[in-house]
Order: structure tokens, then C-alpha cells, then sequence
């Protein structure tokens, strides 16, 4: 409800984010911080690193990582209970011409300044990159995360051999691998959330867990709501 | 009165109470059906027979008695010790006067000889009446697991659970494969009752059902009276029933508690044991084995000894005509025992004859028990249970792998152990009484004790001859050969097609001629040629196509179980017996061989009289029925090498059908452990051509057995030797 | 042993020479003939531990030392048998051959000598301590021949922990109380894991172009991760040595320490995976800056009109 709104757009504030879901993602990023901090200090260790002492990292790194996978944990469950998990799931049609509105938006409409083509709702908090995007990241990259650190931790549970090579060094590699896509998605995710309405929108909605909308989109697509709106996730716009 | 009525019908009232009340119902009677009718009917399928068992050695002593005994045990213990303290005092009047003072030297007796002879006077215990009486104070025991932790059983369940009493386990352990290639009762097959409860042998000729207990009447020369003599396998053991623990062959029930206190503690834990109680009485119920339950016997209870062990084990292990056997000096004061000739191992454990008895050590130290399971040790030819299959009894716990530390050879003589067991070199020779051919098909006439005995063909204690040497890895096959291979030439050793089949006939020929001409005399048909030829090649007895079979099994199935672990060279001893087996369940190794009732066999001389007498009895029939065939006979019969028991029993309207007179297919071989001599084999009793040691036999390749025949260095040696 | 050897019995040596192949294998052979029994030993009267005299005739024939015959080495009164008592107390040096042989120079032995007269063990422990602490002759077999870097960690960690582990033997030698390694290593994270992977002697020696032979006590020996854990890690010059020599030039190191299946924090990396990864976080960020540049462009635009 920022700047100044068109007439017919009245603001519907929705409680998009539960605390439980704001604590996650806050305490996640942290976490996000402190291991990208002490993962490069490790993989760049040397006599002149100007990064965390290599000791020093090592015990944060161990330390900020069991917790991520504990939280990683938490976010699973809390997601199969809340049903939160269903924002997750792409649709069945129109996922891929949603996908090309959406990149065009970013690409070209939104330097000629049009409208954004989904907004959040009760039944659907994520346009469809996001979608896609948060599938992979959640699902796919942080379990494989989790898991090669986990391993790392206790070498002996490796398995003896994979694809012929040793145990241990594939799961490093897969592990900075993986680790260094996410720091990737880290810095998009954070320049995207600025594409809000306002620059600190998303952000503000994020702390607070109000998003707000404008009423008359909202009725188009938010009327049969089914879900709860309390167990929904955070969004960037 | 009205108020219980009115709960059980307020309880009847509701579906959940009813329900319950049914559930009761049917616990109760399936416990009913447990405990009272289960025992009926196995004892009626079984034909085992179950009773209170007295014994009139039990006998209730007044005060003065007690005390008188007491006095007379002490004084007799301490005086055995004076006698062993001056046992090296020449002049036997002076040791005459030093036992004297001793006897009466305060600071030589001890505050008690005999505990419990305190411990039963505090108690007032003045009569021993079996387990009851040992349970009053030892109802629970604590043992010391081999993993060095202590542990709290039951005492009667302990012995219950042992080989001892059952003679058998139903539970993996064994060090036997069956010629199948499975290790019998392993992890993951179906397991079955097996030890010497239910396996048949050439020794004894009978099995502990058939030859449990029996009452032969003899006519000993130059008498005109007919004797009863006792004779069976219930001599040996601490069960007192009228059959072995036969309700722990099935996976439930048990043996009923009149059973349970027949067993005789006394016959381990006492010093004062006394074997001529030992015999078998007759009571309305049966035959069975009476034990000596008097005070006398009571009063002197402690941990076992070696004493007590060779009660029993000397009788296979120095055999029963073995000078220093204890028990057959008492025979029984009534129906005393019979002697058995040919002795089963013939290494006798005594101070006479073995480096470690006479060191004073005895059977428990390196058969460390824990509470009533006594260890075998983990090697084993033969399929006998084990109660503690884990654990290690070996020369190596107490003699490192370097036993030699003096003399100018030690460090040769150490290299040796790696091939070598100990025994090899420390048992030169077995008792002369060792049997290696027993013959139960044509029984001598023993004119002495006025009965008919097997005829043992072959008697001899000699390396070689009596015993041979073999590769050996700790396993053993289900007819007890030894398994194992030579670690230089693993497939060139074959003694299951060699040297365990095929015997040297021109030395049986000389070694058997006397005894076969004298057999020959009552025995019309018996051409001695023949027979040498049959017992030096046992395989004459397979078709040719089983034969290839079992050539066949030996390379599939025994091959890699003989290659496995680490093999040595260990002395065995040879045994062969020529009995009458039921072809119908013939394999490559063998066929199921018949039980002798041992009256008929012993007053008749006829053994088909005896083997229709012995197989009918009741537990004979049920083996050749489907229930036992399906819970254990099959299984039985997969590791015996044949593929299923057939069931055809082998006496249909009094004759015996498909059933042959045979030596077994191939030589048993035992393990012997005992006997040990402090001085082994020299150099050259192996290394020589023609040593003890068959080199090629063992399958060393031609050159090798030519450089071990010749050792260069010894031919150095000896002309040192002649130089000095 | 008084007296000459008979004759007949250097007859039959000499014979059992001839029929064999010449060389020093063959004069082998016949010692073999006893000390390849694997029980061949006694029990020392004064410790009471087993001395073994087994020689594993297969290990030998692997070791550095397979070409020599037995007694290059060992008196030659030890080629008959029973040996003469005399030589029961032979002592034997490396240095014999090893310091004048030329073809040995390679090993710069008056140097290695230095090292190891400067080590923790030789100044505490004098004349008790020699190279057959360490080295068995018999299997000796140098790091370079072994392909497998794993197993020379075993070998050569079994080599300190024979006297390291065994507080028997440690009191043998020494009165010094005997060290827990468990507690003195509790600085080092993952302890069990370094001394599968690594050698004793990568911290516990100074960092010299090759492996030397003095070995620091606890107090000199690297305990900097980094040392190891960083690019130019000092396993390279130890015990990567031999592995990187010939396959570096070929595979570079990330792949040579990759081949033994080794994995090492700050060490194995990939420089073009490293590389890539700095491009492709730049172009990322130069991606994102120019679309916010655009976006604020184009609302100054927006806003203008």
C-alpha cells in the first residue's frame, strides 16, 4: 500500500508467514552466513588466508552445520504437518508457459513497468519460478547438502566406494559443489526479494508476516481458498 | 459369597469381561493340556517310562553316626596328605613315625578337611536324598562367564541345560559338517537334536535308548551259577532315569521332577565317591542305574577333580583294562559292570601316563567350566555337543607358541609347531587295548566272564597302525574324519579317497591272521582272504556309481571346507567296526547302522537276534515313522550324505529286510589329546624314509618328500654326533 | 660344535647348492629351509617375550634387500647348521654397507645419519635405539615402491605404534611414563582419522625437501592445520613425494592424490573447478547488478514522464 495505489487497488493484508516459518527462515540464513563464512575459510585454507583460523572454522563449521541439518529436519516436518508442502508441488498445466510470463516479467516487463503476472495467495504463495526454483533448492539441493555433510562428519559411514573412486573425496566435491549452487541461489534470492512493490517489502513481510496485496487481484484468485492461510511460506516479491 | 457372584456376573455382563473369561479359559486349559496331558502322550509315543526314583544307599543317620563318619573322613583325608607329604622317605618305618606325628601335629590339620561336613551338622542334614538335598543351599550359583563377568543361574536348570545331562544340543556349535557341506545346526538351517544321545556307533554297537540300561545273566568259567552283570550307557551318566533325558529332544515339555532328582551330583562332587553303587537294579518300572547316595559320599562334596571326571571319561579314554582305571577296580556290589576290552581312545589321563596328570593339574584346569557347562575346546572330529563351543582349550593357552625353551633344538623344535600339534610328538603310543577293527558281526565266546563279546580283529596302540597322522583344521565331518588340508599342496591330499579307505592288506594280513583263524573255526563260511581284502578296501562295499559320487561330494561339497583355516598335522586315532546297516538309507559314506540289544547279543552270541530285538524298540519304530522322519530324520540323513531317510522299516514278519553286514565306507578318526609324554619324537622318527610321518600320504609333492625323507642337516648332525 | 665339518655333510651342502639355481636365492633357499617356519623362535630367559627368527620368504622377496644373500649380511658361520654358539651374539650395522656404497648414494646416508643421531629417540635413548628399531632388513622395502599410499601409511604408522601402542615394549626401552597417544594428540581434531590417512612422521619431522630421519618430539611437531590443509601442503614434499613426482606433471595433484582416494580439506582442490566457481559467482553478480542498474533506470524513467 506503499505509493501512491490506483484507485480500485485497495490493500488485503495476509498472514502469509507463520512465526514458526519466520524463525526458520531467519535462523536458516544465519546459518546460511556462518557456513558459506567458514566453508570458503577451510577450502581456501593457507598460511596468509585472511579468513577464519583454520581451527577456529573447522569447530563452526561442524557446529553450524548439524544445526542447518537439524533446522533442515524441523522444516520437513513442519512442512508435511502444516501442509505447507503443497506450494511446493508445480501444477500439472501451464507450468512451463507460467514460467516463460514470469521470466519475461523480470527480463522485460518489469523495466517497462508492468504489473507483476501472479501474485501470492492463500492458495498459491509462489509464482511459478519460484516454484520450480524452490523444489530444487529444498528438495533437492539441501537433502544432498545435508546428507554429504553428514558423511563428511563421519567418514566411516561413507560408503566404501562410489563409482569406483574413494568415499570420501566424491561427497567433498559434491558437497562444495552443492554448497556453491546454493550460495549462488543465496545472492539471486536476495537481489530478488527487492523486486517487490517496494525495495524492503518482502523483506519487512518476511520479519513481520503480513503480505500485503492488492484486494481486487486478490479476489480473482483467492476466493476458494482452501488452504489455511496461516501455514504459508515466504515469498520474495 | 453373594458379592463374588454378583462381580462374575457383572464381569459376564460385558463383552470385554467375557471375552477375558474365555481367554482364561483356554490359558488354563492349554496349561492343563501342557503340563499333564503332553507328558502322557510322549511317553506313550516314546515308550519311555517315567517313575520316582529311589535308591537304598539314602540312608538317615543318627547323631552318633554322623560324628563317627565325620571323624573317620578327616582322619582318613589327613592322613592321605601325611602320606603324600612323606612320599619321599625310603625307609618305610621312619615314614611309618613321621605320618604318626604329623597326624598329630596341631599346625598340620587344617580347621576342616571337608566343609560341608560342618555346614551339614549346623544344618541338621543327617541323610542325602539327591538334588533336593545340594538344592536347599545351592538353589542359584553363581558363575564366571568366559568374558571374565559373573552371572547369577539357576542350579538345576544349569545341569539340566548341560551335555551332561542331555547329551546333545539342539543349537549351532558344532565343529562337524555334514558331507552335504553344511555346518550341522548352523545359524541359518533348521537345527535337530544331535550329540551322543541319538548317534549310533561302531564302539558301543548299541544307542542310549536301546542300550540305556540292561541285566545280562553270564556263565563265567568254572561256575555253574548264572551271574547278571550290568551293562549300558547310563553307567556313564548323571541322569538316574529308565532312559536319557529324552523329553529335551522335542523343543517343549521337560523332564517331569522325579527325574530331575535322579541326577547324581555326588558323582562329580564327591571325594568319597564310591563306584560300587553303580549298577543296575530292577523295580517294577524297569531297568535302570543305581547311584551311591550314602553320607559317606555326601560329607566330602567340593569342586570336581580329576578324580571324578575319570569316574567315567577313563573308560574311553584309558579304557577299562587301563591299570590305574578307578572304576573298574569297583565294579558294583551287586551286578557288577561289565569290562569293555578294546579301549575307545586309549590315551589315559593319570600320573602314570601323562606328563600333565602327573604335574597334578587337573581336568578343569584347561576344561574351565562355567557353573555346570564344561568346554570341549574347538576342535573336534567327532559329533558330540558341546556346552560351550567358543571356548578354547589348547595346549597353546598355558605353552606359547614357543614350548621348547630349553635344549639346543628349542628353536627348530618351535618351528615345528607351525605345522606340528603338539600331540603329534607328545603321544608316541596309545594303550595296547586301543581297537581300531571291532567286529559285531561275529562275536567271540570270552570264556572268563561266560558270554559273548564282539571280536576286536585289530588291537594295537602302535604309530601308524593304531593311530595315523592327517591334516586336520579344527572340522570334522559327520562320520567323524578329520578335515583339513596341506597348506603346500592344498588339492594333492585326499584321505577320504586314500589313506582312510584303502589299508596296507599284506600288514592286516599279519596283524589279523591268528584271530581271524581262530574265528574261522566257529564261523565255517568266513574266508580269511576275503575278509582282509573287505576291511583293507573299504569302498569294495559302494557300487561303482556311488563310489563316483562320493569322489564327486568330497571335491564339491569337502574340498573347501578342508582348505578353510589353518591345517596341522595332529595324530588320530583309527576305528572301523563291521555291523549290520540298513541299505535302504545307504550314501557314499556309509549307511545307517543297526543297534544291538545288548542281553540278547551278549547271552545268545547271535547279533541278528540282537539287532531284532534292539530295533523294536519303541523309539526304533517311531524313527522309521513320518513325524519323526519329517522333524528330524531327514535333516539327519542330508548331513549323513543321503538325500532322504526312507522310512522302510527294516523287520517285516521277523526278518530282517535290505539288511547287510558291512564295514563302515571309511575309518573313523579320532581326536586324542591325553596321554601327553614330556619326551616326544626325535629328529629321525619322521624325517627318514619310511618315519612315522607318510609324507606322500600327506600330500607333499614327490620332491618335497624326498628332502624331508633326507634332511641334509641331520646327516650333518649325526656326523657331528659320531665326531665328538 | 667342536671340530671340523665332516665330510660328507659339506658334500651334500655344496650338492644341495649346485642343484639349485645360482645367485643369492638359491644360497637363500636354504636357510629358508627353517626360518620360513612362521613359529621358528624362542622365549628370551631374561624378558620373557617371544624372539622370532621367522623370515616370511614372500615379504623378503618384495623387501629392497632380495637380491642379497643371508650372509652378505650375516656372519657366514650362519650358513650350517646347527649355527656355531659363537655367533649367537652378532651384532650387526647398517652402516656397513650403506655408508661407503656408492650405488647407494642417492640415500645421502652421511647425512640421513646426522638426522637420526639429532632425532627425539637417539637423544634420549642413546645406543638403545638403532636402525633396526625401526627398520626390519628383512622386509625393508622404500616408500616409492609402493604404489598404494594407503598401505605405506600402515606400514610405516605400524613402525611407531610397535613401541608408540604397546606399553610393553615402550617400558623396554625407556622409564619415561608411558604416553596415551589418544591424549596427547587431543589437539588434533578427527585423531583416528589423520593416523589412518597420514604417516606419523609428516608433523613429527621438520619440513625438508625430503623425508628426514629426525624425528621431533612432541613439543617441535607441526600442529598448524594449514600445513597441510591449503594448497601448497607440505604432504606434497612427504607423503604425496613420490605419488605427485611422476603423476603431478601428468594428472596434476588434485587427480594424483584423487587416485589413492584420498580427500583433504584445503588441499585437494580443483584449481579450474575453483576457477569456474569465481567466474560464475562474478557473472552472477554482475548479472543481478545490471538488472538492478536497468530496473532503477527505467523507474527514473517511469517517474520522470
Amino acid at each position: 500500500m506503499a505509493r501512491a495505489a490506483p484507485t480500485r487497488r485497495t490493500v488485503i493484508r495476509l498472514y502469509l508467514y507463520p512465526l514458526w516459518l519466520r524463525l526458520w527462515h531467519w535462523s536458516n540464513a544465519v546459518l546460511f552466513l556462518v557456513l558459506i563464512l567458514t566453508g570458503i575459510s577451510m577450502h581456501y585454507a593457507d598460511l596468509t588466508s585472511p579468513w577464519v583460523p583454520f581451527r577456529v572454522a573447522r569447530v563452526l563449521h561442524n557446529l553450524a552445520g548439524i544445526l542447518l541439518a537439524l533446522l533442515y529436519l524441523g522444516f520437513l516436518i513442519g512442512n508435511a504437518v502444516s501442509g505447507n508442502w503443497r506450494y511446493y508441488v508445480p501444477p500439472c498445466r501451464g507450468l512451463f508457459r507460467g514460467v516463460r510470463k514470469q521470466l519475461h516479467y523480470y527480463l522485460v516487463g518489469i523495466f517497462r513497468g508492468e504489473p507483476h503476472p501472479f501474485h501470492p495467495s492463500e492458495r498459491s504463495k509462489f509464482n511459478p519460478l519460484q516454484q520450480v526454483a524452490y523444489l530444487v533448492v529444498m528438495y533437492v539441493l539441501m537433502p544432498l547438502l545435508v546428507g554429504t555433510g553428514v558423511l563428511l562428519l563421519f567418514p566411516e559411514w561413507a560408503p566404501e566406494r562410489v563409482l569406483g573412486w574413494g568415499g570420501v573425496w566424491p561427497m567433498a566435491v559434491a558437497h562444495s559443489g552443492v554448497a556453491f549452487l546454493l550460495t549462488l541461489f543465496l545472492v539471486a534470492h536476495l537481489y530478488l526479494a527487492t523486486t517487490g512493490e517496494r525495495v524492503a517489502e518482502n523483506f519487512c513481510a518476511m520479519v513481520r508476516g503480513w503480505h500485503e496485496v492488492a484486494a481486487a487481484e486478490e479476489a480473482d484468485d483467492g476466493k476458494d481458498a482452501l488452504l489455511d492461510p496461516k501455514a504459508l511460506e515466504p515469498s520474495d516479491r | 459369597m453373594e458379592r463374588m457372584r454378583f462381580w462374575i456376573r457383572r464381569l459376564w455382563s460385558r463383552r470385554i469381561g467375557k471375552a477375558a473369561v474365555v481367554l482364561l479359559l483356554i490359558l488354563l486349559g492349554g496349561l492343563l493340556l501342557y503340563r499333564v496331558a503332553y507328558p502322557r502322550f510322549f511317553e506313550a509315543y516314546t515308550g519311555v517310562v517315567n517313575a520316582e526314583l529311589t535308591y537304598d544307599s539314602s540312608v538317615r543317620l543318627t547323631e552318633a553316626e554322623f560324628e563317627a563318619l565325620a571323624e573317620e573322613l578327616t582322619r582318613e583325608a589327613r592322613l592321605r596328605r601325611a602320606e603324600a607329604v612323606t612320599a619321599d622317605v625310603q625307609d618305610p618305618f621312619t615314614r611309618e613315625l613321621r605320618i604318626k606325628i604329623l597326624m598329630s601335629t596341631p599346625s598340620f590339620r587344617p580347621e576342616r578337611e571337608y566343609r560341608h561336613i560342618e555346614y551339614f551338622r549346623e544344618a541338621g542334614i543327617r541323610q542325602y536324598e539327591g538334588p533336593k538335598t545340594c538344592l536347599r543351599c545351592h538353589e542359584t550359583i553363581t558363575v564366571r562367564t568366559p568374558e571374565g563377568t559373573l552371572k547369577r543361574v539357576n542350579t538345576m536348570e544349569d545341569v539340566l541345560e548341560s551335555v551332561h545331562f542331555k547329551f546333545q544340543r539342539t543349537a549351532p556349535g558344532f565343529t562337524t559338517y555334514g558331507y552335504d557341506g553344511r555346518e550341522v545346526n548352523a545359524e541359518e538351517s533348521r537345527p535337530i537334536p544331535v550329540g551322543k544321545i541319538d548317534r549310533a556307533c561302531g564302539i558301543p554297537g548299541s544307542f542310549s535308548w536301546t542300550g540305556w540300561a540292561a541285566l545280562i545273566r553270564t556263565r563265567p568259567h568254572g561256575s555253574d551259577q548264572v551271574v547278571l552283570r550290568s551293562e549300558g550307557c547310563g553307567q556313564c551318566h548323571i541322569g538316574g532315569g529308565y532312559h536319557p533325558a529324552t523329553e529335551k529332544m522335542m523343543p517343549i515339555g521337560d523332564v517331569p521332577e522325579e527325574v530331575k532328582q535322579g541326577i547324581d551330583c555326588l558323582i562329580c562332587h564327591s571325594q568319597t565317591y564310591d563306584m560300587n553303587y553303580r549298577y543296575v537294579i530292577q523295580d517294577e518300572h524297569g531297568l535302570r542305574w543305581n547311584q551311591d547316595r550314602t553320607m559317606r559320599a555326601a560329607m566330602t562334596v567340593g569342586l570336581p577333580t580329576s578324580k571324578n571326571c575319570l569316574y567315567c571319561h577313563q573308560h574311553n579314554m584309558g579304557g577299562d583294562l587301563f591299570a590305574h582305571n578307578v572304576a573298574a577296580q569297583n565294579l558294583g556290589y551287586k551286578n557288577p559292570r561289565i569290562l569293555h576290552g578294546g579301549a575307545k581312545r586309549a590315551n589315559p589321563f593319570s600320573p602314570e601316563s601323562d606328563v600333565h596328570a602327573a604335574a597334578g593339574i587337573q581336568c578343569t584346569d584347561c576344561h574351565r567350566p562355567v557353573g555346570h557347562k564344561i568346554p570341549r575346546g574347538t576342535k573336534g572330529t567327532d559329533l558330540v555337543a558341546n556346552d560351550l563351543p567358543g571356548v578354547e582349550v589348547a595346549c597353546e593357552n598355558c605353552h606359547t607358541t614357543a614350548p621348547h625353551t630349553q635344549g639346543e633344538y628349542r628353536v627348530i623344535l618351535n618351528g615345528h609347531v607351525a605345522r606340528l600339534a603338539c600331540e603329534t610328538c607328545h603321544i608316541k603310543a596309545l594303550e595296547p587295548t586301543n581297537v581300531v577293527l571291532r567286529d559285531w558281526v561275529h562275536p567271540t565266546w570270552d570264556e572268563e566272564e561266560g558270554m559273548y563279546v564282539p571280536t576286536d580283529v585289530y588291537r594295537t596302540g602302535e604309530a601308524g597302525k593304531g593311530f595315523t597322522y592327517l591334516w586336520f583344521n579344527g572340522y570334522g565331518t559327520f562320520l567323524a574324519n578329520a578335515l583339513g588340508t596341506n597348506p603346500v599342496n592344498p588339492d594333492g591330499y585326499n584321505p577320504l579317497m586314500e589313506q582312510l579307505v584303502r589299508l596296507d592288506p599284506d600288514q592286516l594280513r599279519e596283524a589279523l591272521m591268528p584271530v581271524l583263524e581262530e574265528l574261522g573255526k566257529r564261523y565255517e563260511d568266513l574266508d580269511p582272504e576275503t575278509y582282509v581284502q573287505e576291511v583293507a578296501n573299504t569302498l569294495s562295499a559302494l557300487p561303482p556309481e556311488m563310489v563316483e559320487k562320493r569322489r564327486q561330494v568330497i571335491e564339491e561339497k569337502l574340498r573347501p571346507l578342508m582348505k578353510r583355516g589353518q591345517s596341522k598335522i595332529y595324530p588320530f586315532k583309527l576305528f572301523n567296526a563291521m555291523m549290520y546297516e540298513d541299505m535302504s538309507n545307504q550314501g557314499p559314506f556309509g549307511a545307517m547302522i543297526l543297534p544291538f540289544d545288548y542281553p540278547t547279543y551278549y547271552e545268545t552270541g547271535d547279533p541278528q537276534a540282537a539287532v531284532k530285538a534292539a530295533i523294536q524298540h519303541p523309539i526304533v519304530r517311531r524313527m522309521y515313522q513320518l513325524p519323526f522322519k519329517a522333524y528330524m530324520m531327514d535333516e539327519f540323513m542330508a548331513y549323513f550324505g543321503v538325500e532322504e531317510w526312507k522310512d522302510v522299516y527294516p523287520l517285516q514278519d521277523g526278518e530282517l529286510v535290505n539288511v547287510e553286514p558291512h564295514w563302515m565306507r571309511q575309518m573313523a578318526t579320532l581326536m586324542v589329546n591325553h596321554g601327553i609324554q614330556r619326551e616326544g619324537w626325535g629328529c629321525q622318527d619322521c624325517h627318514r624314509p619310511n618315519g612315522i610321518l607318510d609324507f606322500a600320504a600327506l600330500g607333499y609333492p614327490p620332491e618335497r618328500v624326498r628332502d624331508l625323507e633326507n634332511l641334509p642337516e641331520l646327516e650333518r648332525l649325526q656326523a657331528l654326533r659320531q665326531g665328538d | 660344535m667342536a671340530g671340523q665339518p665332516s665330510g660328507s655333510g659339506v658334500v651334500l651342502l655344496l650338492g644341495l647348492f649346485l642343484l639349485s639355481s645360482a645367485g643369492a636365492n638359491s644360497e637363500n633357499a636354504f636357510c629358508f629351509r627353517c626360518h620360513r617356519m612362521e613359529t621358528l623362535g624362542y622365549l628370551d630367559p631374561e624378558t620373557g617375550e617371544l624372539v622370532s627368527l621367522f623370515v616370511d620368504p614372500v615379504a623378503f622377496g618384495r623387501s629392497n634387500h632380495r637380491e642379497l644373500s643371508c650372509v652378505d649380511c650375516h656372519d657366514p658361520g650362519f650358513g650350517e647348521y646347527p649355527h656355531p654358539s659363537s655367533l649367537q651374539a652378532e651384532r650387526l650395522d647398517c652402516r656397513n654397507c650403506h655408508q661407503e656404497n656408492q650405488e647407494l648414494a642417492e640415500y645421502r646416508f652421511p647425512e640421513l645419519i646426522e638426522e637420526f643421531q639429532a632425532s627425539v629417540h637417539v637423544r634420549k635413548l642413546g645406543d638403545r635405539f638403532s636402525c633396526f628399531s625401526c627398520h626390519e632388513p628383512h622386509l625393508f622395502r622404500v616408500t616409492r615402491q609402493e604404489p598404494n599410499v594407503q598401505r605405506v601409511v600402515e606400514t610405516d604408522n605400524g613402525i611407531c605404534l610397535s613401541c608408540h601402542a604397546s606399553p610393553i615394549t615402550f617400558r623396554a626401552l625407556t622409564d619415561r611414563e608411558f604416553p596415551e597417544l589418544i591424549r596427547s594428540h587431543r589437539w588434533l581434531p578427527n585423531a583416528q582419522l589423520h593416523w589412518r590417512h597420514v604417516r606419523c612422521v609428516e608433523c613429527h619431522t621438520p619440513h625438508t625437501e625430503r623425508l628426514s630421519h629426525r624425528i621431533l618430539p612432541a613439543e617441535e611437531a607441526e600442529q598448524n592445520c594449514v600445513a597441510c590443509h591449503s594448497r601448497n601442503s607440505i604432504l606434497l614434499t612427504k607423503l604425496y613425494r613420490h605419488r605427485t613426482q611422476e603423476a603431478r606433471e601428468r594428472l596434476g595433484f588434485v587427480n594424483s592424490v584423487i587416485l589413492n582416494d584420498a580427500y583433504l580439506v584445503g588441499a585437494t582442490r580443483n584449481l579450474l573447478l575453483d576457477r569456474l566457481s569465481v567466474v560464475l559467482f562474478g557473472l552472477t553478480v554482475l548479472g543481478l547488478g545490471l538488472h538492478g542498474m536497468g530496473r532503477w533506470l527505467a523507474r527514473r524513467r517511469q517517474g520522470g514522464r
